[in-house]
Order: structure tokens, then C-alpha cells, then sequence
């Protein structure tokens, strides 16, 4: 089977200026890690600290790139030079899809996010982080995880400018939807929720050719989720010939 | 031999009686008995006078679909990658399903046939080509496939 040799996904541990992409995975421990203190810099994983559930829904702000267990930068923090910021939408160069030239698209691809990588159903507005919880998520109960993707690969044109909207707790849109072909972010953030919700390219890529296709996600908290400790896989789905 | 491989492989058929198996097409050197040791690249593999198309399973099972011209095949494998989140997460990368199709109609309807990779089951089913519900796939990239619609 044709399939890609490499496909990953690449953090910006660098800055918005001057990116510095490091792979976050499917390669063992390199994961993508969240927590409400800006100091979480290479913590192994058992000592990663634990977050208080907040009194009203509130962005985890602080996002991590781990390349092994206990190494990893927060992203855009020069490549752990200063504490990890804060999200913020206006830093648009934050993650991308990566693939080489050795495998064939059939289609156009899938971002999505999964309670485990037995990529189960999920349940809305369950409380749990992909389910949602409606007083908190809205809708029929989104996903407390939120992507956002850019409307073209990185030959056509790199972004040179941030989602027009920052993401906020109650975006989403039952199925999938599509940034408009070009150089345009959706312009609302989307619920990752499985096979309820995800976002699909508005293009299938070329066919042996290297690429990237560059996207956002944030992650929110509140007071309908269940404290648990959570860790979904986000999710590229992909055909290939 | 497709037992011991573990997976399932394509197999077409021509008007001319020509039938050319997916292990002919590989790259890589497998270990069966023929390899031509060229591209095993569906966009590369001849799709005139293709009349027919099977999914050896390694189960034993096969599925065959036919046409009465080339260019109304398509094959293509679903899966993804994951990337894990949370300390200690699991990340990988799959194949779910091995799937062969037929183009019935110039609507885009279309018969399949899927090899389930985790199930380890042939199922069958209809969908469309340019909207297909199998696993969310969408449309599917018509030059890709070299459908004639």
C-alpha cells in the first residue's frame, strides 16, 4: 500500500516570526500537552501537575510541544527561551499537517479529535472533554476542543495573517465544515468531536508531493466537564491510493 | 500467500484477459512469488479496458466487482494518524478499511467493497463518489482515480 512514509504533525516551539517546527506525533511520546501554568517545561509525564476544575468555562491557556517524555517547549516560546504564552489566536503560525512526497491523497483530508485511539462514538454533551457539556459547550453539546485549519497547503501560500475570530467555548457546527478555498481560516473555530464534528479541507493535495497544511486548536474548560484524566488523540483522517 | 501477508491486495481484470495483481505493481521487493518491481501507484496502473476488480482478503474471502469499460474503478485506503494529548497518550497511524469501488450511474452512485482492517471482515455497500458517507470520506478526487463519469 502507498501509503505516506512520513505524515505528521509539526508544533511551532519557535515564534510567530521565525517558526521552529518540531514533530508532536504519531512518534511515541512526542504529544501535545495542556496545563494552566506557563512553567510546564520539561515535566515527565507522571509529574505532569493537575488543573482545578474552573468555576465558569475558561480557555487552558498554556500549550505544550513534548519531542520526549519529560522534553518539550511551550508553543511559540522561542523554543523554551521564555514561558510558555498564552494562546492566542493572532499566533497563526501554531501547528501544521506535514507529509511527504512518497503517498497519494484520494481525497481531501479530515481534522478531528478522538477519546482514544479506539476512535469510539462519542456522546454529546456527556462532560466529557470531546462530548461537551451543553451549559458549557452550547449547541447539542460541542466539543471543549475547538481547530480551526487554513484553506490551502503551504505551496499555495503560507498564512500571512491570524483567524479573523479568536475561538471561544461555544463554537462549532454539528458535522463538517470547510475553510473557503484560498487563503482564509474558518472564520468561527470548530467543535473536534469524532465523527459528529470535524473539519475537512477544501482541497485534496497534489498527488507524490510534499506539503503542509497548517491549523489551530485550543482547548476549554468549565464546570460541566467531568474531572477525569483525559488524553484523546487528534486526528488526521485520510485516504490514500 | 494473501493469508500470510495479512492484508488485502487488489487484482484487475481487462477485456483482453490481461489480469494484473497489485503485488506486480510494488516498488518495494515483497516477499511473493512475482514482483516487477514497478510503482504500485493506482494513479499509475492502466485503467483502459479495466472490466473488473477484486479484493483478495486475507481471510480467505474475495470481492469482485464489474464494468463494461474502463475508467469506472476506484481504490483507496481509509485511515489516519493520531496524535496524543495528555502525558503518556497513545499516538499511531492506520489503515481501517481497503476499498474497492464500481461507478454505476452518472450520478456517481456506487457499489463498494471494504476490507475492515480491525473487524477483519469483507463487507459490502452502495455510496457516492462524490459524497461518500463510508467513514466520512467526502468526495473523492476524481484525476486521482481516473473516473470517466
Amino acid at each position: 500500500m502507498a501509503d505516506f512514509t512520513t505524515l505528521i504533525m509539526d508544533a511551532n516551539h519557535g515564534t510567530q516570526a521565525a517558526p521552529v517546527w518540531v514533530e508532536v506525533g504519531p512518534t511515541a511520546n512526542k504529544e501535545v500537552r495542556w496545563s494552566d501554568l506557563a512553567t510546564q517545561k520539561d515535566i515527565a509525564s507522571a509529574a505532569w501537575p493537575a488543573m482545578i476544575r474552573p468555576a465558569a468555562t475558561a480557555i487552558v491557556s498554556y500549550t505544550y510541544a513534548y519531542t520526549a517524555n519529560a522534553v518539550g517547549n511551550g508553543f511559540i516560546s522561542n523554543a523554551g527561551v521564555i514561558n510558555c504564552p498564552a494562546y492566542a489566536q493572532t499566533n497563526y503560525m501554531w501547528a501544521r499537517w506535514n507529509w511527504d512526497n512518497t503517498g497519494t491523497f484520494a481525497s481531501a483530508p479530515i481534522f478531528t479529535a478522538y477519546p482514544s485511539g479506539a476512535h469510539g462514538a462519542i456522546v454529546r454533551d456527556d462532560g466529557s472533554l470531546l462530548g461537551g457539556k451543553i451549559a458549557d459547550t452550547g449547541g447539542a453539546g460541542y466539543s471543549y476542543l475547538k481547530g480551526n485549519a487554513f484553506g490551502r497547503v503551504v505551496s499555495a501560500g503560507a498564512p500571512a495573517a491570524a483567524p479573523a475570530a479568536a475561538p471561544v467555548v461555544g463554537d462549532g457546527t454539528a458535522g463538517s465544515v470547510s475553510p473557503a478555498a484560498g487563503a482564509n481560516w474558518l472564520a468561527n473555530f470548530q467543535s473536534l468531536q469524532g465523527d459528529n464534528d470535524w473539519i475537512t479541507a477544501p482541497f485534496t493535495p497534489a498527488a507524490t508531493t510534499a506539503d503542509q497544511w497548517n491549523l489551530h486548536f485550543a482547548l476549554f474548560t468549565g464546570p460541566g466537564m467531568t474531572p477525569a484524566t483525559w488524553t484523546p488523540v487528534m486526528a488526521l483522517r485520510y485516504t490514500w491510493t | 500467500m494473501i493469508r500470510a501477508s495479512g492484508r488485502s491486495w487488489w487484482e484487475a481484470r481487462y477485456s483482453t484477459g490481461k489480469v494484473l495483481s497489485e503485488w506486480n505493481t510494488m516498488t518495494t521487493k515483497v516477499l511473493l512469488p512475482s514482483n516487477n518491481g514497478k510503482s504500485s501507484r493506482w494513479e499509475d496502473v492502466p485503467k483502459d479496458g479495466m472490466v473488473g476488480l477484486r479484493l483478495l482478503c486475507p481471510n480467505g474471502m474475495a470481492g469482485e466487482l464489474e464494468a463494461p469499460e474502463g475508467h469506472k474503478f476506484f481504490q483507496l485506503k481509509a485511515g489516519g494518524l493520531d496524535v496524543g494529548f495528555g502525558p503518556g497518550a497513545k499516538t499511531t497511524r492506520y489503515c481501517d478499511a481497503h476499498i474497492i469501488g464500481v461507478v454505476v450511474n452518472s450520478e456517481g452512485d456506487c457499489l463498494c467493497r471494504a476490507w475492515e482492517t480491525k473487524e477483519k471482515r469483507l463487507i459490502e455497500f452502495y455510496d457516492n463518489i462524490f459524497s461518500m458517507k463510508y467513514r466520512n470520506i467526502g468526495r473523492l478526487s476524481l484525476d486521482v482515480q481516473q473516473l470517466k463519469i
